[in-house]
């Protein structure tokens, strides 16, 4: 990244200021303040479209940059929405893509005020693994709200997911995790999926919670050998039987984290414990005697098998597209996946620049993104304490970071969430009213960047925010009744307009993107 | 009948049962045009298996899911089969009348069967007869996936295409003539997959926190404007937030301050307070009619051990709630049915992390006043090496339809099993008794 003076003035004041602080606290003010565009950018790029429609969802007037912001990231912000505007969609999207070439001080200024998160491992691990966490969470938070590459954080969370891990499984799986998030999930997440597995199945948090240190030669275990199968690559219908899931685990045997000594906590192959037999996995033969090449052979033949490119494939377009995936969309996002030798980029191509993506049914907002939304759309000033209430508000919701127990990671279809919409209002209506630790609404500065004066100036200028639409009679004429003939800029009239906006992020249309 | 006797508060009356069936009538003719449920808005979440059956809602049907894949054998440990100690020397829990063992053993049930010390608060309504346990049992599905295991057994069905659940099938084929928002409930922040399809279905976290947070002068204009915008277009958000809010209006009725447990007081761990906020909703009468509570932690990989250790936590846990819950509903409970599963059972052969990995034959619990309780049904398939399956499993001698259906039927009031568990014929194992409420139906019917 390439820093101007000015940025470097930035800089020099902010960690200044953060030095003693906890961590990003004091960077998430500093930069919203600093970042706030003096014009209400909102994304317009491209023509506007009908979504299609599917059982039990609506049709919805959608244009495509704003499609675009809310599925590839956390949805528009002021900066982004300016950028897509400027550079057209197919160019915003090939930067995104290509994340080392975007100057993202914001996101860089998080990472750096991550103190545990640089630590090398043997000193991490020395660690208090609540502050890891706390550290963790709040980090991977901030920077989805505020990076610029947005479609970077969307796919770290997408391979949070396919990699889950469970914060909670033992007491020292913060630090370990803290690990994958740097050295799995992050340096791979658009770059080569053989690559990212091979660096998940050495992370000592993947063999903590998938129980792979107790994979002897004596006694197998067999948990992560099978979700490997199942979850990681092939899939449930990928073609393997039970007595694959058993041949894998004897391959994983050994493949484990080092208990003590100067590798503590870190990966080891434990030769004492592998079982050098032969084995059979999907009727290819391992030969006896080999050892950990073995293992490295083993994810060679899944990473590269058709079942693991469809299977990755129809996650992708689930996540990005529609619930309920297109097949031939699939089938397209699966060959550029086998063409490029497992590349994740050829992939994400496929599925933004797709017809189907500009048209396809409207998703329900997963909590998660749908709270980082909210903030981002209204340029909330965040500070990100050590209480964390924002982590409470994640667990009401349904999805705090990294604390989904099972393998599978978060649902991603839209009616794994219906039956929970109180705390998104709730949430909405605590921002607003700012009860929420650390988060304030520039109220009166979005206020004047939009130029807005009068009760319905106002609304019109939020429907925009939230909607990318302005508010037709109808609407306008329940919103400024509820308001009344009070000014806005202060005592009543200023609580109704904060009611207001929180309905606006509460309602149905902001729930989807 | 339904016993009379359960409204204590005075609050609680102005949301009496008949309260319910007075506005579900209503609904439920809206519902019916030509036996069909074609008056259904569109956006309703359809399913039209059948014609639904119209009687009264049986049980209360509290159904827990223990996820992960509980380990059966050592939850009702089969201290007669001495091929159960030779596969568990480490985590085995020892026989009844192991002396050297202590607190550590089996409390017997049948003299083959045993409970896991942990459970014991159990056996007291075990032998009051209000608690049965039904043993290698479980779902056909083979692929040892937690997923795959647990999405064929919440749909209840084996065939691919339908994605409804099996309690919202069961909803949706039984017109009780109640509309309450909280017909049926997931107590969380999620609803399981059992209710995929529930026409009317909450996650509640917490009855006190459920409402709009707001300026109290200014809840029902807000409420207000919230529902129009709700309302405009006709999707899956529309009926869960009418949903919403129904359940918003009634859960206020209730005094949550003033409740005191009946028995023994319910333990702070989720489960415990999961639990309690059923049974206030129970007494409540709000109309409950499924409440679904899901319990982590299950899959005992490594270290689950045998008499103490991680997994005896978990079933303190269960026990200790399924006890206080028996306790506070002592007024309730011939209208109340508790079903404990799990989405499949662990290898036979303890493995070399003092854990087991996935297996097959499971073991389900059934806690009600209707039932035939007091007995652990079993055909037991045993535990010798050529008795087992795949990688050595307990075999599944009975479908856990067999035990779900049977409490449908009998306990639920609905007959239409075959659009519930498509596919299967259900097998009663004389697990429960038939419920009243259907006894006096059919005489009117014969009338």
């Amino acid at each position: 990244m390439k820093l101007t003076r000015r940025d470097f003035l930035r800089l020099g004041g902010l960690t200044a200021v953060a030095a003693g602080t906890a961590g990003c606290s004091v960077v998430g003010r500093e930069l919203a303040q600093n970042e706030l565009p003096p014009i209400m950018a909102a994304p317009t790029a491209g023509a506007t479209a009908l979504t299609q429609t599917a059982p039990n969802l609506p049709a919805l007037a959608v244009n495509p940059a704003r499609r675009l912001l809310n599925r590839a990231g956390y949805g528009p912000n002021p900066a982004s929405s300016e950028q897509i505007n400027r550079l057209g969609l197919d160019a915003y999207l090939e930067e995104q893509l290509n994340p080392e070439t975007i100057d993202d001080l914001p996101g860089d200024l998080i990472a750096r005020h991550q103190t545990l998160y640089q630590m090398d491992a043997s000193v991490l691990v020395e660690q208090e693994p609540q502050d890891a966490a706390i550290e963790l969470v709040g980090g991977t938070f901030m920077r989805a709200i505020y990076s610029k590459r947005q479609l970077y954080e969307a796919m770290v969370e997408f391979w949070s997911d396919h990699f889950n891990i469970y914060l909670r499984k033992d007491r020292m799986m913060p630090l370990a995790k803290m690990v994958d998030d740097r050295e799995v999930i992050r340096p791979y997440a658009l770059t080569n999926f053989r690559d990212l597995l091979g660096a998940s199945a050495q992370s000592p948090a993947m063999l903590l919670y998938l129980d792979n240190i107790s994979n002897e030669k004596s006694h197998p275990n067999e948990n992560y050998a099978r979700e490997l199968l199942e979850l990681h690559t092939l899939g449930v219908n990928g073609g393997y039987s039970q007595q694959d899931v058993q041949q894998v685990a004897r391959l994983l045997t050994g493949w484990t984290v080092a208990k003590r000594g100067r590798l503590r906590g870190q990966f080891v192959f434990n030769e004492a414990e592998h079982d050098f037999g032969e084995k059979q996995v999907l009727g290819k033969t391992f030969p006896a005697g080999r050892g950990e090449a073995e293992v490295e052979e083993l994810l060679d033949l899944l990473a590269s098998h058709p079942a693991t490119a469809t299977f990755l494939a129809t996650k992708l377009v689930r996540r990005f597209v529609a619930d309920d995936p297109p097949p031939d969309l699939v089938r397209q996002v699966a060959d550029a996946y086998l063409q490029s030798g497992g590349e994740i980029k050829p992939m994400l191509r496929v599925i933004f620049l797709s017809d189907d993506f500009a048209t396809a049914p409207v998703k329900l907002k997963r909590p998660y993104t749908y709270l980082v939304s909210v903030l981002r759309t209204l340029h909330v000033n965040f500070r990100l304490g050590r209480g964390h209430a924002i982590a409470d508000w994640m667990q009401m919701m349904g999805q705090p970071l990294f604390q989904w127990p099972p393998p599978d990671g978060y649902p991603d279809v839209s009616t794994a969430w219906t039956a929970n919409l109180l705390p998104r209002w709730n949430f909405a209506l605590a921002l607003l009213h700012n009860q929420i630790a650390g988060a304030r609404v520039p109220l009166d500065d979005l206020l004047a960047a939009g130029g807005a004066e009068t009760a319905e100036s106002a609304l019109q200028l939020f429907a925009g925010l939230v909607y990318g639409r302005s508010l037709p009679p109808n609407e306008l004429e329940l919103f400024t009744a509820y308001i009344g003939s009070q000014s806005i800029h202060n005592g009543e009239g200023q609580q109704r307009l904060r009611d207001c906006i929180a309905l606006l992020l509460a309602s149905p249309e902001f729930q989807w993107v | 009948m339904r016993k009379q006797t359960m409204t204590h508060c005075q609050e609680y009356e102005t949301l009496s049962r008949r309260t319910f069936l007075g506005r579900g009538a209503q609904s439920a003719a809206a519902l019916m045009f030509g036996n069909k449920l074609v008056a259904l808005p569109t956006w309703m979440p359809r399913i039209s298996l059948a014609d639904p059956h119209v009687g009264p809602a049986g049980d209360t049907l509290v159904c827990i899911f223990l996820r992960g894949g509980a380990d059966g054998l050592n939850m009702v440990v089969p201290h007669g089969d001495e091929a159960y100690y030779q596969h568990r020397p480490l985590i085995g829990i020892p026989r009844p009348d192991d002396n050297k063992a202590g607190d550590g053993r089996t409390v017997d049930l049948d003299g083959f069967f045993g409970l896991h010390p942990a459970l014991a608060p159990l056996h007291d309504i075990y032998a009051a007869g209000d608690l049965a346990f039904i043993q290698a049992t479980g779902s056909p599905d083979e692929t040892r996936s937690h997923f795959e295991a647990m999405d064929l057994m919440e749909r209840g069905a084996t065939e691919n295409g339908d994605y409804t659940g099996w309690l919202a099938r069961h909803l949706a084929t039984l017109d009780s003539g109640n509309s309450s928002s909280l017909r049926a409930i997931g107590v969380g922040d999620m609803l399981p997959a059992s209710l995929t399809g529930a026409v009317s279905s909450t996650a509640l976290q917490s009855i006190a926190e459920y409402h709009l947070n707001g300026r109290p002068e200014q809840i029902g204009q807000m409420t207000s404007l919230l529902q129009t915008l709700y309302s405009q277009n006709q999707d899956m958000l529309t009926a869960a937030a009418q949903q919403t809010f129904a359940s918003i209006e009634v859960l206020g009725k209730i005094d949550v301050a003033g409740y005191v447990a009946g028995g023994r007081p319910y333990q702070e761990n989720e489960f415990g307070q999961a639990l309690r906020l059923v049974a206030q909703l129970i007494k409540a009468e709000v109309g409950v009619e499924v409440a679904c509570i899901d319990v982590d932690g299950w899959d005992t990989h490594v270290a689950q051990g045998g008499a103490v250790g991680s997994m005896a936590s978990n079933l303190a846990e269960l026990a200790g709630g399924l006890a206080a819950f028996y306790e506070d509903l002592q007024a309730q409970i011939g209208n109340v049915t508790v079903v404990v599963m799990s989405e499949f059972g662990r290898r036979a052969q303890e493995n070399g992390g003092l854990g087991t990995d996935h297996g097959h034959g499971s073991m389900m619990m059934a806690l009600g006043g209707g039932l035939n309780g007091g007995r652990v049904y079993a055909r037991w398939p045993g535990l010798h090496h050529e008795q087992l399956v795949g990688p050595g499993d307990l075999a599944v001698t009975t479908d856990y339809r067999d035990v779900l259906g049977e409490i449908i039927q009998k306990r639920l009031n609905n007959p239409l099993l075959p659009a519930i568990f498509p596919g299967y014929t259900v097998n009663p194992l004389g697990l429960a008794v038939p419920h009243p409420a259907s006894t006096v139906r059919e005489t009117t019917l014969q009338d």
